[in-house]
């Protein structure tokens, strides 16, 4: 009965999950346009997340997803401009530059731009410093000009399909020369790009004529061409790279701009479809819009003809819309809540509520690992983002198998509370905009990949989970230290769950110094992430031997056992803060401030705890089974 | 006195050994690790790792790694010993152990035995030697019409400053007048100086030696006294890419000052590099040489690539990294090591991997027989 009543309790929940707000134009097939960026090929919905993302800080802007935010970006520019997206923390760097502060620390391009210059000259400086010895501000002023360029490089992508002055052509005769129709004045960059070859021949007679001798058609004609050259240099750089190239030699795909500077037949109505996109966005006409989209896609898939592509990119689409991580956290966050609920009142019916909605919770987390694993090809765990979504999985696993064992309870709260601060950690590495990155060539190795890290990450989840229920262990003795049944049950667990830690951590250990010696030619060579593994499983053997030695005890186990965190989040991220050794490929800032923060509050619950566990026992050695 | 009463095996067979051991290689190996940012690697592991004891301001003596490996090898010997022939009862137990000794002894061999140096080719070049990391020689040879020729070398750890010598190759006394470990060469061209050098250059300035050693390079004054009483005295430095040629007797003869080189069991040359870039980055998505092999018995193509190393006796060539020359050519790099010890940590892992695992289950089946209830009564 009360698990009826707990699953009618969950269906309830889930029926009210929120939608996001609907954009104002359709952009199903918008998303769905592919884009080469940072060697993978990925749909413009990705690609607009990830700029957002690296911009502001959030994946949508005032309620909308971040494909309308990107779709205003191309498209309109000058509106788009005056949203507040880059995200400005350092108020140092507002007084720099000069502009004025924010409440909300989110300033538009339109409030930047004036001071252009300022930051430029300071990002210049900036950089002459050498890396390691730059400043915070210095940094963010280096990090900020490379976000405006990346805004610039999309909001500039589709000025060429917007009629321009400088492409202003009065004279009948020079359109007629062109083959432009007669109606109208002003053209594209496109409209010119493309016509301009075939007028090299006029030109070239044109510019033999010594200025005061060309009529005003000519003059006008010589005119145009400058401009057209002068934009061609200019924008050359502004690419959003959307339409394959497949040549044997290169597979890098071009922008329209790249595309324009040497027009051939093929790239015609993929231009056209642009332009066409751009218009009609403009005039916020959705029919001629999605139509013009819908096209330029089946003109990529023509031309790419894989259609493993296809299905790769709707998956992805699919996983984004899921956002399967931030379910799971909600559910594990409220699983741990309903856990500590059934520990007071109600005791059946928030348990088996806490199970479901855990349960409810692990479906999309491993979901959305697996969606993973089916876009990018390879093993679950390939950057330090996904290290902490695969250890948060195996964290609620290894509780739930727990749970299973004891039935207390004492499982259902180690799993939520790991799922949970594992994949807030994870959040801040989402932070740097596509988490599906491809690798490089020291780590393209799938079996590796699937053998070092897959055991080392369990390593890690075993020394988490069992610093989770040493907690636990230390809360349960500050309440009550006598009661040993109790105290020895969870100890039982930590052992075990350290046991298990210290096998994949050893392992793991070792699988990397056998890939290293397949790699760089020594087994072992005292680099910080050897290092920091072999941190771990240092930890764990002293416990043991320490506990065997009969040096320490039930709490000086716990202890540990909390302290063995520590050791592994060293060895897991704060390794990449030193930037060092080859292992240097997860650099991230701003990191070291959280971890020195969540060091203390470890120590100090530690202190706390063992103080009054102590005084409570008038200090004598509990009873001990070890 | 009984073996169990022998202080040196109470000493080393004590838990609290090992404890204490452990302790101090996890302290090692995070102060190592921490100083290796500001200092470097090869400091850090001179200091920390390969060292028995170092000073802490000079004063505090602390083991180093080195010391506290060989107490933990003994002590797990030790340890081991009387519990095996005890009757161990934990199998897996004594597997981890045992597989534990055998890669500390890996670890040592390593250490004292192997030999990694490096190897660039350009495409179409042949070598078969390979150059060391951080050591130097002073190299003499007899220059060939053509093809290979003979070099002979002295190692600059042996050079002796002022002590003449001969070199077999050499009508000639040979005497280093001045050795710098470190310095910077210098062409000044107002300097009326008697030396002998293919660039040019005519004085060394002495510069403090860099912590880490490759990161020095050496000069040298050699005097050379031929047959004829004809006396040359020839600058020689570290950076120099062209030898310094004189004659002697009518024989050209060449000379350099260059990292030391190792002879290799066979002969490789670069048929072809190539580099692929994940598409629209700059980042590497692989690289690959076309290499051709002589071992004397024959000669063969072999693909070298990342985690694709060749294997050859004790000798491992791997795909290191490359370079792009002025000219636009690429070289290809690639690291060689020669460890006889290599094969140990495969096996050792192997005995501790599966030792561990054994024990666990075995563990494991204990704690669940223990916590299920007993279902049928004794009868």
């Amino acid at each position: 009965m009360t698990r009826l009543a707990a699953a009618l309790f969950v269906l309830v929940c889930a029926a009210f999950s929120a939608q996001a707000a609907d954009p104002i134009l359709p952009l199903d097939d918008f998303k769905r346009i592919l884009i080469q960026d940072n060697g993978r090929i990925k749909p413009l919905d990705t690609y607009a997340r990830s700029v957002l993302l690296q911009l502001s800080a959030k994946s949508t802007y005032e309620k909308r997803p971040a494909i309308s935010w990107l779709a205003d970006t191309l498209f309109v520019p000058e509106k788009a401009n005056a949203y507040k997206v880059f995200r400005i923390n350092n108020p140092e760097v507002i007084q720099a530059i000069g502009i004025e502060e924010e409440k909300r620390f989110r300033y538009s391009f339109d409030q930047l731009k004036p001071q252009m210059e300022t930051l430029y000259d300071l990002a210049v400086s900036a950089s002459k410093i050498d890396a390691p010895d730059r400043t915070p501000v210095e940094k963010e002023f280096l990090k900020l000009y490379s976000l405006i360029s990346l805004y610039l490089q999309n909001s500039r992508s589709f000025i060429f399909a917007v009629p321009q002055g400088d492409f202003n052509i009065a004279h009948a005769e020079n359109r007629s020369l062109l083959g432009f129709p007669s109606e109208k004045n002003l053209f594209t960059y496109a409209d010119i790009a493309l016509h301009f070859p075939s007028m090299q021949q006029e030109l070239a007679t044109v510019f033999r004529k010594p200025s005061d001798q060309r009529t005003p058609a000519e003059a006008e004609l010589v005119e145009l061409s400058r401009n057209f050259v002068r934009w061609k240099q200019y924008y050359e750089v502004n690419n959003i790279p959307v339409i394959p190239r497949l040549d044997a030699k290169r597979d890098a795909w071009i922008g329209p701009f790249e595309a324009l500077a040497s027009p051939t037949e093929q790239i015609v109505p993929s231009i056209t479809s642009l332009v066409a996109m751009d218009n009609a966005y403009r005039a916020s006409d959705s029919y001629n819009f999605q139509k013009a989209a819908a096209e330029f896609n089946h003109l990529v898939m023509e031309e790419i003809g894989d259609t493993g592509i296809a299905r790769n990119r709707d998956l992805e689409l699919i996983y984004h819309s899921l956002n399967p991580f931030y379910r799971a956290q909600i559910s594990y966050g409220l699983s741990f809540i309903l856990a500590l609920c059934s520990l007071l009142i109600f005791r059946r019916f928030f348990y088996w509520t806490a199970i479901l909605i855990i349960l409810a919770g692990l479906v999309p987390h491993v979901a959305g690992i697996v969606i993973r694993m089916i876009i990018l090809g390879r093993p679950p765990v390939t950057n330090l983002f996904d290290t902490f979504v695969f250890v948060a999985a195996m964290s609620v696993l290894l509780g739930l198998i727990m749970e299973l064992f004891s039935r207390k309870g004492l499982g259902l709260i180690t799993a939520s509370v790991s799922g949970l601060a594992l994949l807030l950690i994870s959040n801040r590495y989402a932070m740097e905009g596509d988490t599906l990155k491809v690798l490089v060539a020291v780590l393209d190795s799938n079996f590796w990949l699937s053998t070092h890290v897959i055991t080392i990450s369990l390593g890690y989840t075993g020394c988490c989970v069992a610093g989770v229920v040493g907690h636990i262990w230390m809360l349960q003795a500050s309440f009550n230290p006598n009661n040993a049944d109790r105290l020895q049950r969870t100890y039982g667990m930590i052992i075990g769950i350290t046991a298990f830690g210290l096998i994949f951590s050893f392992i793991g250990t070792v699988l990397g110094g056998i890939w290293a010696d397949q790699s760089w030619g020594r087994f072992w060579g005292w680099d910080p992430k050897e290092n920091g593994a072999l941190l771990i499983v240092l930890w764990c053997a002293i416990l043991f031997h320490a506990k065997l030695a009969r040096w320490i005890d039930q709490l000086g186990f716990a202890i540990g056992s909390i302290l063995g965190i520590i050791v592994v989040m060293l060895a897991w991220f704060g390794i990449n803060l030193l930037g060092v050794g080859l292992h240097s490929y997860g650099f991230t800032s701003g990191i070291a401030k959280t971890l020195f923060i969540y060091i203390g509050c470890e120590l100090v619950f530690i202190a706390a705890t063992a103080t009054i566990i102590l005084w409570k026992t008038r200090r004598l050695p509990l009873v001990s089974r070890p | 006195m009984s073996l169990r009463r022998n202080p040196f095996v109470r000493v080393f067979s004590s838990l609290k050994l090992t404890v204490v051991c452990l302790a101090l290689l996890f302290i090692l190996t995070a102060w190592g690790t921490i100083y290796q940012t500001d200092f470097g690697l090869y400091p850090a592991q001179e200091r920390f790792f390969h060292s028995w004891f170092f000073f802490i301001y000079d004063l505090i003596p602390f083991p180093g790694a080195q010391l506290v490996m060989w107490v933990l090898a003994i002590n797990l010997f030790v340890a081991a010993i009387p519990r095996i022939l005890n009757g161990f009862q934990q199998f897996g137990l004594v597997l981890i152990h045992a597989g534990l000794i055998i890669m500390l002894l890996g670890g040592f061999l390593t250490y004292y035995f192997a030999q990694e140096s490096v190897l660039s080719l350009k495409e179409g070049e042949e070598q078969n030697v390979s150059s060391d990391y951080r050591a130097f020689e002073l190299s003499v040879w007899e220059k060939p019409q053509s093809g290979q020729r003979k070099v002979h070398s002295v190692d600059s750890r042996d050079f002796e400053v002022g002590v003449p010598f001969r070199m077999p190759n050499l009508p000639a006394q040979l005497t280093i007048e001045n050795f710098e470990a470190n310095s910077r060469p210098q062409r000044n061209p107002n300097l009326e100086v008697p030396l002998i050098n293919a660039s040019g250059l005519n004085s060394l300035v002495a510069l403090e030696p860099d912590p880490d050693p490759g990161q020095n390079y050496p000069g040298i004054i050699l005097s050379v006294a031929g047959p004829d009483d004809e006396k040359k005295t020839l600058l020689l430095h570290g950076m120099e890419i062209r030898p310094t040629e004189i004659e002697l007797g009518g024989v050209i003869y060449g000379f350099a000052l260059r990292r030391l080189r190792h002879p290799l069991p066979l002969s490789i040359k670069l048929i072809d590099f190539v580099k692929e870039d994940h598409p629209g980055t700059s980042m590497a998505s692989n690289y690959e040489s076309t290499v051709e092999i002589d071992t004397g018995t024959m000669r063969r193509k072999v693909r070298i690539f990342m985690n694709n190393p060749l294997r050859y006796k004790d000798f491992t060539f791997f795909q290191s990294s490359f370079s792009i020359n002025r000219d636009g050519t690429e070289n290809s790099v690639f690291s060689v090591v020669e460890n006889k010890g290599r094969l140990f940590p495969y096996i050792s892992c192997a005995i501790i991997g599966f030792g561990l695992l054994f024990h666990f289950i075995v563990q494991l089946v204990r704690y669940i027989q223990n916590t299920q209830p007993p279902t049928a009564p004794k009868s």
